[in-house]
């Protein structure tokens, strides 16, 4: 196994408004390795984006580490930080907003292979169709500016800046939650390809958990700014132990009406709460059916409880418990089941 | 399978319904929706389903008579009960929206009146539809809050709704228009922002509601989960026609039209591994079948211009379940398929 490139430790990010101090991220630890497809899933205010612009150093971490190839550059300057783009990049959510109007599809595109010196000036336009063609957009687009693109071309864009600099480790902030769902589904496949292909990391970050179970091996469940759940994502999906994911994945619609009536469904009660106070203890306290008293000091450490490294942050499981708190939400599948018949 | 009561009138009829919107120019108008006809029955949940620009908004609102000008109906009837939307003036309108039919949009504070509180808006809508005095409207209220499964009915409804979550807003309005006791309640993409537990509830909700009400939902979405979780009924509308229509159980184990196909196709299941999901590879833009003695063709609306020579229908593939189909031509003149 590989050693880990990216090696995030204790990380916290805190804001302060007049309301008071925002904990948004609360001692959030994780590895990737080289290669590996890592989902990041979450509802809003999990912290799960704030997370993704500490890596990039859109913000900085008010605490903790980020380790890159053992380096530390949690506080390194932009200059220096400027270097790291071609190991690391970034796809954002919305293409129409992270993608420079003025410029066209070829100033976009030879923008980052010119200040990386990735390829020479003579060759930079036949390394912009070469980027052009491995996500599939129409070589006639590329004097095209962003308001003459569709949704989907324009993420294509995106994710060809992104590849541009051959980065080893790409984050995508929720790339397809502004696209149309036949276009959705063609991004979604073109970022499995480019990763089977190009062999990069990359740090899916998603609400929608059907596209992290096909596109990641490994997933992080974060809740209310610390992760309360991470392992392999086929053990994640069959075999939530938090009852944060359980509930999580439990809510998540199955677009089989044959599912509907032996669908299991579990309610936490109330909503996430607000991060003005820091929380001590499990985050979920408050809206789990299982919480102790003793639940509620300390923080929580994580705990191996499955196979390739599935740990679950919390102490039902403490002193090897594994107690069978919560049905399944989802039946096993099998293999050869093809749509529900009613 | 759920059978809704066809015995009884339907609660709303819309019949060969076109809306246009002028172009910039102003010269030409640009169809939005059209001849699109279905029924909303009694008791009964049904889904519009479709990508941004499908017409399923633009249908909706017409039933409610909100096309916004300078969109217009260029042709149809909307029947709500037995009165026909199209072409009714004001007071008219009036009548219906609340007691026949009531709306329920995607961003709930924004339907909400930012100056008035939570308590005061729920009341007004039962001093208004339903004549109550202003204690009995106070009363009312709370326990409408507490139907829709707010914790806390009082402080809530001494809140103003910028105090409220979006997902409690949600609640607060779907209780709002329960107020009205409407017999169609229409909701646009009601959980548009809410987080999956916080959607869930809602739904939940909304199904509950409907349950115990009777009253009939017509739920314009885009995610095939939530139809299928949530709808008796789902009609499919691609670039402004309506394509296919039918009970869930039909449409997702035998869908008819290439571009239900495609939808379907394009559909990732959190409750498979991946390795079972094989993702439409772009399904073909055509999908001949028979009916009777009858050839037809299903073609993809994006694709008529090529292949398409004759005016489609809804033709009925099983019973309850329509599909917009060309005619195949008897062999030697020209064949779509």
């Amino acid at each position: 196994m590989s050693v880990p490139f990216l090696d995030v430790q204790d990380l916290e990010q805190r804001f302060h408004s007049p309301a008071g101090t925002v904990h948004a991220v609360n001692g959030v630890s994780f590895t990737i390795r080289p290669g590996e497809a890592v989902g990041l899933v979450g509802e809003s205010g999990s912290g799960k984006s704030t997370v993704a612009k500490c890596l990039v150093r859109l913000q900085e971490p008010s605490g903790g580490k980020i380790l890159l190839h053992g380096k530390d550059v949690t506080h390194i300057g932009d200059g220096e930080f400027r270097s790291l783009r071609n190991t690391i990049q970034m796809v954002f959510q919305d293409p129409t907003m992270s993608l420079n109007p003025r410029l066209s599809v070829l100033q976009t595109l030879a923008e980052p292979l010119n200040v990386h010196r990735i390829v020479e000036r003579n060759q930079v336009k036949d390394r912009v169709i070469h980027l052009m063609d491995q996500v599939n957009l129409d070589r006639g687009l590329i004097n095209r500016r962003p308001h003459e693109l569709s949704g989907g071309q324009k993420q294509r864009v995106g994710i060809a800046r992104a590849i541009a600099t051959e980065p080893v480790f790409v984050i995508f902030d929720e790339p397809t939650s502004s696209l149309d769902m036949s276009i959705r589904i063609q991004i979604i496949t073109l970022i499995r390809r480019l990763q089977a292909e190009l062999g990069m990391a990359y740090l899916f970050i998603s609400h929608d958990l059907s596209t992290v179970r096909y596109l990641c091996s490994r997933v992080l469940v974060m809740y209310l700014g610390q992760v309360v759940e991470e392992g392999p994502v086929e053990e994640i999906f069959n075999n939530p132990k938090h009852p944060y994911t359980q509930a999580l994945l439990s809510a998540v619609p199955i677009p089989d009406p044959g599912m509907r009536a032996t669908r299991k469904r579990i309610v936490l009660p109330g909503e996430t709460p607000h991060l003005h106070t820091p929380i001590i203890g499990c985050p979920l306290a408050d809206r789990c059916a299982f919480v102790e008293p003793s639940h509620r000091t300390g923080r929580i450490p994580m705990i191996e409880i499955g196979p390739g490294g599935h740990r679950v942050a919390c102490l039902l499981y403490e002193n090897g418990a594994n107690p069978s708190i919560a049905p399944l939400p989802f039946h096993r599948a099998e293999p050869s089941a093809a749509g529900g018949q009613p | 399978m759920i059978q809704s009561t066809t015995a009884t009138a339907p609660r709303a009829r819309i019949e060969s319904l076109s809306i246009a919107f002028p172009n910039e120019a102003g010269d030409r108008l640009i169809p939005v929706v059209r001849d699109v006809s279905f029924t909303v029955n009694r008791n009964e949940i049904i889904g519009l389903v479709g990508e941004s620009g499908s017409g399923k908004t633009q249908t909706s609102l017409a039933i409610l008579g909100l096309t916004r000008p300078p969109g217009r109906v260029t042709g149809g009837h909307i029947y709500v009960g037995d009165d026909d939307v199209v072409g009714m003036n004001e007071a008219g309108l009036r009548k219906i929206r609340g007691r026949k039919a009531a709306m329920i949009f995607q961003s709930p504070r924004t339907s909400l009146n930012p100056l008035m509180k939570i308590g005061d808006q729920i009341a007004r809508v039962y001093m208004r539809h339903r004549g109550m005095d202003k204690a009995t409207a106070a009363r009312e209220s709370l326990a409408m809050l507490r139907k829709v499964g707010i914790a806390g009915p009082e402080r809530v409804a001494g809140s103003y709704p910028h105090q409220l979550s979006g997902g409690m807003a949600q609640r607060v309005m779907i209780g709002m228009m329960v107020a009205c006791g409407p017999e169609l309640l229409i909701a646009d993409e009601p959980t548009t922002g809410l987080d999956v537990t916080i959607q869930a509830q809602i739904f939940e909700l909304i199904t509950e509601v409907q349950a115990e009400t009777y009253m009939s939902v017509l739920l314009i979405t885009h995610d095939l989960g939530v139809v299928a979780e949530t709808c008796h009924r789902v009609a499919v509308m691609q670039k402004g026609r309506m394509v296919e229509i039918g009970p869930v159980g039909e449409i997702f184990n035998r869908p008819v039209h290439p571009y239900t196909r495609r939808l379907l196709g394009a559909m990732l299941r959190p409750d498979r591994p991946p390795g079972d999901i094989v993702p439409g590879e772009s399904p073909s833009d055509t999908n001949s079948f028979t009916v009777g003695d009858r050839s037809l063709a299903a073609v993809s609306v994006d694709a008529w211009k090529e292949l398409a020579v004759s005016v489609p229908e809804m033709v009925e593939f099983a019973p309850g379940h329509a599909v917009l189909a060309h005619p195949i031509r008897p062999a030697g003149s020209k064949v779509i398929a």
